[in-house]
């Protein structure tokens, strides 16, 4: 594997990471905290839908033979349930503020993404 | 240990053990994972030889790999061989005993919480489908067992002593020598369990560290890929990254996680293509890929544990709360990590943590259920 070739995960990944501890920085909540609730709620979400693929007509075959432009549309409705659920049972088991967590969720990720987007374009820019 | 206490050791080792033969030389075909099943048999039969006569090219042989689990393996084919135990046979042989005995330290784990929850989790486990189907991936059973002891050994009431996460971190090297998912698996789980616990950062980082160094020396010493050229007649890093690079995936074989889908979709922006790479992005990013749900029954029993908590509002702590971060750890890095798209088998690293998890919810829910 050449190291230009996982670019997109090499800054995503830590950039996701610093933008979380900054996210909860401004919003007053301890990085451990944050920490430990991004990780369940990611694996929650992620879970929760996993679950939801052994129903056939929402199975992994499924949703992979749509074509591009559905499997684009759907992408948010994906996104936003995993976020949701993800992020309400995280919140209830580990007893935090949902509203508050959630917020902290999308501002991380607004974060991420508006650094790591324009990075990963200027390093593929310059990619030999 | 009693007399007693041997005999019930025994009985817990003997059942899933019994399970997985049964499975493993009545039920699965032969071969049942190709070509790993012939491959390693033969690349530990080989290491030994190379060993035996300092010939260390041996070693560029499935590099992409590390080296102990195979050399169980050839020692399991030496040891059993004179019985009439083919190959493959034996291999089988390693994989059930390390699973069966996995299943003894999911026991060990739990009963740090309650002597029921240890039983549950040890009968749950025992009777898994996905650990007893994949008792036959020795690479992965072996590590899993040398990864859970970390974990047993961190579980214990109040550990603080420089000495046990030392212990943990040679363990650790032993399941890394064995497969390298085992090294962010359970630092991952480490790390959380130690953020999750409130240990002070200073304090947590120097434990991480230790469990790190350790675990990675012992890598160093005991792969010779990391050993100087010089030495071994070859630059094995480079044998070790050359083998690696044949497991990526994506367009042109490049992507490593999820993520890297979105390189091409940069690159080919404008054109048709970028909506086909768009979508991988979002399919690989936002479905998990093992099919843990439609394999088991204890991603099920987790599901409606998390519910339950989240129903009771409950606070999580404790044994459960560990478990669960563990969980985490490897859910999290089979979901980053690309070939696990391909490898149904890696669902055996998740079982250990989802059925201690499941056990002690099961018994807080039947203890409240008694009051």
């Amino acid at each position: 594997m050449e190291e230009g070739e996982t670019i997109v995960s090499a800054i995503a990944l830590p950039v996701f990471l610093l933008s979380l501890l900054a996210a909860s920085r401004l919003m007053g909540v301890c990085g451990r905290t944050a920490s430990v609730f991004m990780a369940l709620n990611a694996t929650v979400g992620l879970a929760i839908f996993s679950a939801l693929t052994s129903i056939p007509q929402l199975s992994v075959q499924t949703i992979s033979a749509l074509s591009p432009q559905e499997a684009i549309a759907i992408m948010p409705l994906i996104l936003t349930f995993e976020l949701l659920s993800g992020t309400f049972l995280a919140s209830r088991i580990l007893g935090l503020d949902y509203m508050r967590f959630l917020k902290l969720t999308l501002a991380a990720l607004s974060l991420t993404l508006a650094i790591s987007v324009p990075l990963c374009l200027l390093a593929l820019l310059f990619k030999p | 240990m009693s007399r007693r206490g041997f005999f019930f050791f025994l009985l817990l080792f003997a059942f899933p053990l019994l399970i997985r033969f049964f499975w493993a030389f009545s039920l699965a075909p032969v071969p049942f994972l190709t070509p790993d099943e012939f491959l390693y048999a033969f690349s530990g039969k080989l290491y030994v030889q190379g060993l035996a006569s300092g010939n260390f090219s041996v070693f560029k042989v499935n590099a992409e790999h590390p080296p102990l689990s195979k050399l169980i393996t050839a020692l399991f084919i030496f040891s059993l061989g004179p019985f009439g135990f083919s190959d493959i046979g034996a291999l089988r042989v390693q994989g059930c005993f390390f699973s069966a005995i996995t299943c003894v330290l999911a026991y060990s784990i739990g009963s740090r919480g309650d002597r029921r929850i240890g039983v549950l989790s040890w009968f749950l486990l025992s009777l898994d489908p996905v650990s007893i189907r994949f008792a036959v991936a020795s690479l992965d059973v072996t590590s899993l067992f040398f990864a859970s002891l970390p974990i047993y050994m961190l579980l214990k009431a109040h550990s603080s002593s420089c000495r046990l996460f030392l212990l943990s971190g040679l363990s650790l090297g032993l399941a890394t020598l064995c497969k390298y998912s085992a090294y962010p698996i359970v630092l991952g789980a480490l790390t959380l369990i130690l953020l999750g616990g409130r240990t002070p950062f200073r304090l947590a980082s120097l434990r991480i560290s230790l469990v790190a160094a350790s675990s990675l020396a012992l890598l160093v010493l005991g792969n010779p890929l990391f050993w100087p050229p010089q030495l071994i007649g070859f630059p094995g890093y480079s044998a070790l990254l050359e083998a690696s690079s044949r497991y990526a995936i994506g367009p042109a074989g490049i992507c490593l996680t999820p993520l890297d889908w979105l390189e091409p979709v940069l690159k080919a922006w404008n054109t048709p293509h970028a909506l086909f790479y768009l979508s991988m992005f979002g399919l690989g990013s936002l479905s998990y890929p093992l099919p843990i749900f439609q394999s088991s029954y204890l991603p099920w029993l987790f599901l409606a544990s998390l519910l339950q908590l989240a129903r009771r509002k409950a606070k999580l702590e404790g044994l459960r709360f560990k478990s669960l971060l563990w969980f985490s750890a490897g859910f999290l890095f089979f979901w980053l990590l690309a070939k696990s798209q391909a490898e149904p088998y890696y669902s055996v690293w998740l079982q250990p943590p989802l059925a201690i998890f499941s056990a002690s919810s099961i018994i807080d829910i039947w203890r409240k259920g008694k009051r």
